[in-house]
C-alpha cells in the first residue's frame, strides 16, 4: 500500500516531525510512502533520510500528480486555511484520504471520513467526536538516549523551544526579574527567527534540539490555554531528564504531572513562574527529582513507536470503507471576505 | 453632509483613534457625523464627549439601518473578511473604504479607498482608486511636556503583544540585567507584572504614560499594520525612540531617521537594538537632543489636523 503525506509546508516544527516518526517507524506493509508539500522548508532531508521520497510542488496541478500515486493520503492540517486548500486538491485527486488534526481547530465533518486527533484537545474540538480516532503525539526517543551535556557546570541554562507565538509573554516579563536575581543563569531561545548571543541567546530555529536540551538545567515554556495540541517539545526535554517548569493549561496537563515531574503554575501568574523558577535554581535536589520522574515517564508513555500502526490501522480502514462520510452540510461554500465577521 | 463611521469594535486601538481625529477636527460642513460598531468599548465615551452619536449594532440588519442614513460611510477596516457580508452587498450609499492594514482589498468594495500609508494603497487590486492619506498625530494632544522619574530610566513599548516582534525581548533582557534602575512599562499588555516589567493594561489615553518614560521602543513585525501611531506619539511627546525599520515604520520613520529624529535598526538584529538603547541609557543628554528633534519632526510632519480637510475632500468627490 503506498501512502501519502500531504503537507503545507516542510520546516522543523511539530506536524512535520509528527510524520518523521510515522515514516521511521513505518512497519514492512506501509512501506512505500511519499511526503507531498506545497512548501519546501529545512526538514526535507531528514524525511528523505527515512527512506521515503519527498516531493515539493507549488502548483494545484504538480501536487494532484504526485498525489494521485497514493492508494490514501494523509492530509496533515492545523487551521482552517490550509484545510480548504488541501480540500479544492484532493477534490481533483479522487483517493481515498483521512485528515490528522494537529492543532485544536473544528473541521467540517461532512469533508472528511475520519479525523485522527493528535491530542484530546484537538478531539473535544470536533463535533461529532464519533468521526474521530485519537492518536496522541509521541516522540523519537531515539535522540534522547546518547546525548550528554557539554555546557559548562558553573553557569545555569534555562531553555525555551518553540516558535515565538507558541509562548505568552509573560515568559519574559519572568525572565527580566530571573536574570537580574541570579548571575550565573543564561536563556537559551530555539525557534526564533532571530540570532543574538549573551545571557540571552538566541539560536535560531534548529531541526535537531536534543544537544540544546542536553545543556539545559532547565526547561520553561508557556503555552496558552485552548492553543497547541500536544506539545511534542515538551515531551522531548521530559525525555532529556530537564525540569519543567509550566502553566497549567490542557496541553501541558496531558504530558506533564505538577510536583512529579514538573512544577505547574496558573497561567499567567508571572509571580508565581518566577516563584517557581527560583525554586528549582535553589534546589539542586528537586531537579534532579524531577529530571529522573521526567525521563521515567517520558520512556513509559511517549514513544513514537507505539503510534506508528495505530495510523496505519486507520489506512487501512480508510482504504476498505469501514469510515462512511457525513452527510453534506446544507448552506454553501461562500469566499471568506463574504462571511460574516467574527472578531479583530 | 452626513457622514456614518462604520467600525468593527470601540476598543482604543489605532483605526478608533484615527476616526477618533476625524471626528475631533471636522469641519463646519461636516459636523453631523456618527458611529456604528459591532461590539462596545472604552472609545464610545470618548466619541460620545465629541457630540457624536455612537450605535452599537447586535447584528447586520441593525448596523444597516443605522447606516444607511448618511450621505457617504466610511468603513474603517483591516481585513476585507471583517466588512458584514450584508454590509458588503447591500449598502445602496457611497463608500469609502478606509485601509487600516497593508492587505488587498477586492476592488468592487467601495467607491474609493483611503490609504492610510503609501505601503497599504501599493498592495491594492486598483491602486488608481485609492488616496493616500497618511496617519498622523493629534498634537494638540500629545503635547510633547514630559516629568520622567528621577533615578530611575523607565524604557516603554506600546503596542499589543501580538503586534510586537520577539526581537523586542532579545534586545531588552540584556539591557534590564545590566542596568539595574532601568523599568520597563508596557502599554496594551493585559497581565502581570514582574518587578522589572510593569505592564499597565490597554490605556485609553496613551499621554501621561509616555509623559513618564524616557525612552521608547518599537519593534513591530514585518509585513503588519500600515502606519503605525505609537512610535509617531512617541515622537510628538519628545521621547528620544529607537524603532525596527519594518514595512508599518519605514515610511515614517526612513526619512525621520535621516533627520537624526529617531534611531532606526534593522529589523532583524537585536544587537543593534540593544546597542541604540544601552546609548541613549549612557548618554542622556544626547537622549535629550533626539528626543527635542522627534518634537520638532513630529510638529512638522505628522499633524492629524492636515489629515481631516484630505478626508472630508474624498467624501465630497463621492457624494
Amino acid at each position: 500500500m503506498r501512502v501519502a503525506h500531504f503537507l503545507h509546508h516542510l520546516n522543523p516544527y511539530g506536524t512535520e516531525r509528527v510524520v518523521h516518526a510515522l515514516l521511521k517507524y513505518r512497519s514492512a506493509a506501509f512501506n512505500d510512502q511519499v511526503v507531498v508539500s506545497q512548501k519546501d522548508g529545512d526538514f526535507a532531508d531528514e524525511m528523505r533520510a527515512t527512506g521515503c521520497e519527498v516531493r515539493v510542488e507549488p502548483e494545484v496541478k504538480g501536487l494532484v500528480r504526485h498525489l494521485s500515486t497514493a492508494d490514501v493520503i494523509n492530509c496533515h492540517a492545523l487551521y482552517q486555511h490550509t484545510f480548504d486548500d488541501m480540500m479544492d486538491v484532493l477534490r481533483r485527486v479522487r483517493k481515498p484520504y483521512l485528515f490528522t488534526v494537529h492543532w485544536p481547530t473544528r473541521f467540517a465533518p461532512e469533508l472528511s471520513p475520519v479525523y485522527v486527533c493528535t491530542s484530546l484537545s484537538a478531539y473535544r474540538a470536533q463535533d461529532p467526536q464519533s468521526r474521530c480516532e485519537v492518536v496522541e503525539n509521541g516522540i523519537d526517543l531515539e535522540p534522547y538516549e546518547t546525548v550528554r551535556r557539554t555546557s559548562p557546570a558553573d553557569e545555569f541554562v534555562i531553555t525555551r523551544i518553540c516558535r515565538p507565538a507558541k509562548s505568552d509573554e509573560y515568559f519574559w516579563y519572568a525572565m527580566a526579574d530571573i536574570l537580574s536575581r541570579y548571575p550565573q543563569v543564561r536563556v537559551r531561545i530555539v525557534g526564533s527567527p532571530h540570532q543574538v548571543e549573551g545571557r540571552v541567546e538566541s539560536v535560531g530555529v534548529q531541526h535537531d534540539t536534543a544537544q540544546y536540551l542536553a545543556d539545559s538545567d532547565l526547561f520553561v515554556y508557556t503555552p496558552r490555554p485552548g492553543e497547541g495540541t500536544k506539545d511534542l517539545v515538551i515531551m522531548e526535554a521530559m525525555a532529556m531528564g530537564v525540569p519543567c517548569v509550566l502553566p497549567d493549561v490542557e496541553v501541558t496537563r496531558r504530558s506533564a504531572v505538577q510536583g512529579k515531574t514538573a512544577l505547574m503554575v496558573p497561567f499567567g501568574n508571572t509571580e508565581a513562574l518566577v516563584a517557581a523558577i527560583a525554586t528549582l535554581i535553589e534546589d539542586p535536589a528537586l531537579r534532579a527529582r524531577l529530571g529522573q520522574a521526567s525521563r521515567e515517564h517520558a520512556l513509559r508513555h511517549f514513544d513514537a513507536r507505539h503510534r506508528a500502526p495505530r495510523y496505519e490501522r486507520v489506512y487501512d480502514r480508510v482504504l476498505k470503507g469501514a469510515y462512511r462520510m457525513a452527510a453534506p452540510r446544507r448552506t454553501g461554500w461562500a469566499p471568506n471576505w463574504l462571511r460574516p465577521a467574527t472578531t479583530y | 453632509m452626513r457622514i456614518a463611521h462604520f467600525i468593527h469594535q470601540l476598543q482604543p486601538f489605532g483605526s478608533e483613534r484615527v476616526v477618533e481625529t476625524l471626528l475631533r477636527y471636522r469641519s463646519v460642513q461636516f459636523r453631523d457625523q456618527w458611529v456604528v460598531a459591532r461590539a462596545d468599548g472604552p472609545m464610545r465615551s470618548v466619541y460620545e464627549d465629541l457630540g457624536i452619536r455612537v450605535f452599537v449594532a447586535d447584528n447586520d440588519r441593525e448596523a444597516l439601518a443605522r447606516l444607511v442614513e448618511a450621505d457617504v460611510i466610511n468603513l474603517h477596516l483591516i481585513k476585507p473578511e471583517y466588512t458584514p457580508a450584508c454590509l458588503a452587498r447591500k449598502l445602496a450609499r457611497p463608500k469609502v473604504v478606509t485601509l487600516h492594514a497593508a492587505r488587498p482589498f477586492p476592488a468592487g468594495m467601495a467607491d474609493r479607498f483611503i490609504a492610510t500609508s503609501g505601503w497599504a494603497r501599493k498592495v491594492q487590486e486598483a491602486p488608481e482608486r485609492c488616496t493616500v492619506i497618511p496617519n498622523g498625530v493629534d498634537l494638540g494632544r500629545f503635547h510633547g511636556r514630559r516629568c520622567a522619574s528621577p533615578g530611575r530610566r523607565v524604557i516603554a513599548r506600546s503596542a499589543r503583544p501580538e503586534k510586537s516582534d520577539e526581537l523586542f525581548w532579545l534586545a531588552l533582557l540584556p539591557v534590564l540585567a545590566e542596568y539595574p534602575n532601568v523599568e520597563l512599562r508596557l502599554a496594551g499588555v493585559e497581565g502581570r507584572s514582574s518587578r522589572r516589567v510593569r505592564v499597565t493594561g490597554v490605556l485609553r489615553d496613551p499621554v501621561q504614560f509616555l509623559s513618564e518614560s524616557d525612552i521608547f521602543v518599537h519593534t513591530p513585525f514585518p509585513l503588519s499594520g500600515s502606519r503605525d501611531l505609537a512610535p509617531m506619539e512617541a515622537m510628538a511627546m519628545g521621547l528620544p525612540v529607537v524603532v525596527t525599520d519594518a514595512d508599518s515604520c519605514r515610511e515614517a520613520m526612513l526619512p525621520a531617521g535621516a533627520a537624526e529624529a529617531v534611531l532606526l535598526v534593522p529589523a532583524d538584529r537585536p544587537d543593534e537594538l540593544c546597542e541604540a538603547v544601552q546609548f541613549l541609557l549612557e548618554d542622556p543628554e544626547g537622549a535629550a537632543r533626539i528626543g527635542r528633534r522627534a518634537r520638532e519632526y513630529a510638529v512638522a510632519h505628522f499633524d492629524a489636523r492636515t489629515r481631516v480637510p484630505e478626508y472630508e475632500r474624498v467624501y465630497a468627490e463621492v457624494a
